[in-house]
């Protein structure tokens, strides 16, 4: 069921610009440019570029210039500190998404609501872990919202890459995981042994491993891939390159390559399937349908508001166990729904 | 399971070639024999029995879950496979234990007979002991939905890595009778007895391309020719009291053919004839398409022996009751194949259709430039006295190929082909018109010049009348003669019928689109002689 959320009484709205707060007119992971911008996260799909004021966690704030470039405005809120706005009280509180993502607290006489962003469970070497928040109403996103997906212990997928890269070196083949450059490919690494064999990355991973690195993140040594490197430079190696780099031809030069993807998408046979990549390892930065229901019921939320993803049909379960849920129409947020191929692909990137 | 379970999703993912056989063979190493029986029982094609539905393995799993059937149904729509969604619905497991693929095979084989609530039971048990994977290859099993193929030749060449048994005795076995109840991996591969070097295939007649003309052959009237059909080459031992077929790679294609081995039973002990396998339907011989659906099952059913119906034509007699008549003469050796023939089922085993050459070269000539109604691929020589495995020229069976065929033809489609692999820069979809309208014929990009990359550039710049992706399609107005090898029939293609091998010839720059051939003159040509 699909409504439309009331926009006068709401202290959050969906407008044709993102998640509104009227009352101290700031938008959340807004689309389309506004004067000022709470950013949960740097992915590109919730941090686009244009507004004029942006504010973010100080590690997001240095991914933002990163991408968005230096002369950006942006106004660091750590978390466990608060913004007051005309009387709406707003603070950041870990996601466990990717380093330095939060989720939004907005708070007005009492009424308490959280925009979750992007966020999971699981614990990973480098995230601040996720923070329940107790709200009153809970905007949360879907993308693995059905019971199908239940994320295996991350230690065992992680023994499953090493398993899988030991094979490659034992088979001479160079072993590339592909991975999204902000968030996963940082998470990989610091849980990779580099004992194994030195660890590659492609020029558009390293600064952000620089980025993390300088704020303190323990991340192992890895080299960025030049145009120098030969075939023998990288025996035994593991490079890892975001999934935009899995079709050019430039890594056949190193081959023969096995190559492998890093998405919650590739839990599925058919995920595996489709992707050209000969492994694929359902190692995801989002909540699995447990990580979803423990998120909504530790927040004490009563109502919830679904977006991105199968929110339908989750949003649906909510309701039938109780719960005052609605799912807004995915579109509006911008995201394509990742039952459609198209849908699928654009989500690996931000996976 | 667990190791069974890693196998298929490795054979899954990986394509045909040296991957899948090295699986295998460290899966045999690594299962336990009785294991590797029921895998190798698995994937040579033999699917357990159904023993509960996936429908109730559904219900059961929903009770399970608890979750409202709508949700099960959203999730299935998403997975695309019950098998699959249940494994994943469920929580996960409350105790990983390994089930052994024998012990449960065994198991749920003698369920047919137990209760409902306690095949539930079981059930439950053992998805609350497995991963995803596991639950999934599970429900599979026990569903009778487990369908993953492995090529037999795969399975043997991986056995024998593993036992140094060569393939070819490992396939025989393989196509014998046994049970992965009774037997196991270890009688599987035991060593080769003296008996089984006796059905080894021999050596193929030397078959060869004359590329000179066919006067280079000598006296036309030492000559025997017969028409080249699609097939494929075979020899047929029987020994034993069985008959073993045999391709030219060692590969024994026995139980893809009941029908031959049923006639060859009729066959004295301890003979062996040459010849080549090929669809023959009412008389008619088949495609190289049609014989290769055949070779590619793993399961004859009733359905593919009544579509493609298989017939070995003879060329050769090897052994004779146990007499090896290799190295008497050719014409000798037919007398043999004629007599033995004469006593077997002939839709399925008959000589070949021989005739003289004759004084001169004429007809054989006539044969190949199409000047009749058969449409084989091209004539096969045979020297009245030539040997089998000697080495001079009228030992050998010389293949010759007939003309091509040709015909006009417009351009429908344009594809660029940014590939390196491929030959050209462009595949072009060729098209002949039908009652109403034009329709696609055949697609190819071979034989293209530079010259005509020019010619179509600039004819998809000026005429393109719609995009499709890569594909344009374009005015109907640029003619090219293809040439081709033969038509064979095909029910998917709009157009009714697929051209073998075809390939680009020339531009026809003066071609009135309106006085080319029509696709029921094609028809028509070939049909006739069908």
């Amino acid at each position: 069921m699909i409504m439309t959320v009331e926009k006068n009484r709401d202290l959050l709205v969906f407008s044709p610009k993102g998640i509104h707060c009227p009352i101290a007119d700031v938008y959340i992971d807004p689309w389309r440019s506004v004067k000022k911008a709470l950013i949960t996260h740097g992915h590109s799909d919730h941090a686009r570029p244009g507004h004029q004021t942006y504010v973010c966690t100080p590690l997001t704030a240095s991914v933002l210039k990163h991408r968005l470039g230096q002369k950006i405005q942006v106004a660091e809120l750590p978390f466990g500190q608060h913004i007051t706005v005309n009387g709406v009280r707003i603070s950041f509180h870990p996601a466990g998404h990717i380093p330095g993502s939060a989720q939004v607290r907005v708070e007005y006489r009492g009424e308490v609501w959280v925009v979750t962003g992007d966020y999971k469970l699981h614990g990973d070497p480098i995230s601040e872990p996720f923070e329940p928040v107790p709200c009153h109403t809970m905007i949360t996103e879907s993308t693995f919202g059905l019971p199908i997906y239940q994320w295996s212990d991350p230690g065992i997928i992680i023994r499953d890459i090493h398993q899988w890269w030991r094979e490659c070196q034992e088979t001479d083949q160079l072993a590339v995981i592909h991975a999204y450059s902000l968030g996963k490919a940082q998470r990989l690494i610091a849980a990779l042994d580099t004992h194994q064999g030195p660890v590659f990355t492609h020029k558009s991973i390293e600064p952000i491993n620089e980025l993390f690195r300088r704020d303190g993140l323990g991340l192992p040594p890895t080299i960025e891939l030049n145009e120098f490197h030969q075939r023998k430079d990288l025996k035994g190696g593991l490079l890892i390159a975001p999934p935009s780099a899995m079709t050019s031809d430039w890594l056949q030069r190193f081959g023969p390559i096995s190559d492998a993807m890093a998405s919650g998408w590739m839990a599925l046979r058919k995920g595996r399937f489709r992707q050209t990549a000969d492994r694929g390892f359902a190692l995801s930065d989002h909540a699995d349908w447990p990580g979803l229901l423990t998120a909504i019921r530790e927040s004490g939320a009563e109502r919830v508001l679904v977006t991105h993803g199968f929110t339908t049909p989750f949003a649906r379960y909510l309701r039938e166990i109780g719960l005052d849920a609605q799912a807004v129409e995915t579109r509006f947020l911008g995201e394509p729904a990742p039952d459609d191929q198209a849908g699928a692909d654009a989500k690996n990137d931000q996976e | 399971m667990r190791l069974f379970s890693e196998l298929i999703r490795q054979l899954e993912q990986l394509p045909d070639g040296e991957g899948r056989v090295s699986a295998l063979a460290r899966y045999f190493h690594s299962a336990s024999d009785q294991d590797a029986i029921w895998a190798l029982s698995l994937l040579s094609g033999k699917r357990p029995r159904r023993v509960v539905s996936i429908h109730q393995l559904s219900a059961w799993a929903i009770e399970k879950t608890g979750f409202p059937v709508w949700l099960f149904k959203e999730s299935h729509r998403q997975v695309g496979d019950l098998a699959e969604t249940i494994a994943r619905v469920l929580p996960p497991p409350g105790s990983r234990e390994e089930i052994p693929l024998a012990e449960w095979m065994r198991s749920s084989i003698a369920w047919g007979a137990s209760a409902e609530e306690e095949q539930q039971e079981c059930i439950e048990l053992a998805w609350d002991q497995l991963d995803a994977d596991e639950r999934i290859l599970l429900n599979k099993l026990v569903s009778g939905g487990f369908r993953l193929r492995v090529k037999p030749v795969e399975l043997v060449r991986a056995l024998q890595e593993n036992t140094g048994i060569p393939h070819y005795i490992l396939a025989m076995r393989l196509a014998d009778r046994w049970d992965p109840e009774s037997d196991t991996l270890a009688w599987m591969t035991r060593p080769v007895s003296r008996e089984e070097e006796r059905v080894q295939p021999l050596e193929f007649h030397d078959q060869r391309t004359l590329t000179g003309p066919l006067s280079s052959l000598g006296d036309p009237m030492d000559w025997l020719m017969e028409d080249q059909w699609d097939g494929i080459p075979i020899q047929l031992v029987r020994q034993q009291g069985n008959v073993w077929l045999w391709t030219m790679d060692h590969q024994m294609v026995a139980p893809l053919v009941p029908e031959i081995v049923t006639a060859g039973k009729s066959m004295p002990e301890d003979t062996v004839l040459e010849g080549v396998l090929m669809v023959m339907q009412d008389g008619k011989p088949g495609t190289m398409a049609q014989i290769q659906s055949r070779m590619d099952g793993q399961r004859v059913t009733k359905a593919i022996m009544r579509d493609n119906p298989v017939c070995l034509r003879v060329r050769d007699c090897l052994v004779w009751n146990g007499e090896d008549i290799r190295k008497i003469p050719f014409s000798d050796r037919w007398q043999y194949v004629e007599s033995l023939c004469a006593s077997l089922d002939p839709t399925r085993i008959q000589p070949a259709e021989m005739t003289d050459v004759g004084p001169d070269w004429a007809k054989a000539n006539q044969w190949l430039s199409r000047g009749r109604d058969q449409l084989a691929g091209g004539i096969l020589l045979k020297h009245r006295n030539g040997y089998h495995g000697g080495e001079s020229i009228k030992d050998i069976w010389w293949t010759k190929s007939g003309e091509p065929f040709q015909m006009d033809m417009v351009v429908l489609y344009v594809e660029s082909v940014r590939d390196r692999s491929s030959l050209s820069a462009y595949e072009l979809t060729f098209g002949l018109w039908d009652v109403d309208g034009f329709v696609p014929v055949t697609k190819t990009g071979v034989g293209l010049t530079q010259e005509d990359g020019e010619r179509i550039k600039a004819h998809v710049r000026e005429h393109t009348l719609e995009r499709f992706g890569p594909v344009r399609q374009v005015a109907p107005t640029l003619v090219y003669t293809i040439i081709f090898d033969g038509v064979s029939v095909s029910l998917r293609h709009k157009s009714g019928i697929i051209l073998l091998n075809p390939r680009i010839c020339a531009w026809k720059e003066a071609e009135e689109v309106a006085g080319l051939q029509r696709l029921s003159d094609l028809k028509k040509r070939f049909t006739k002689g069908f």
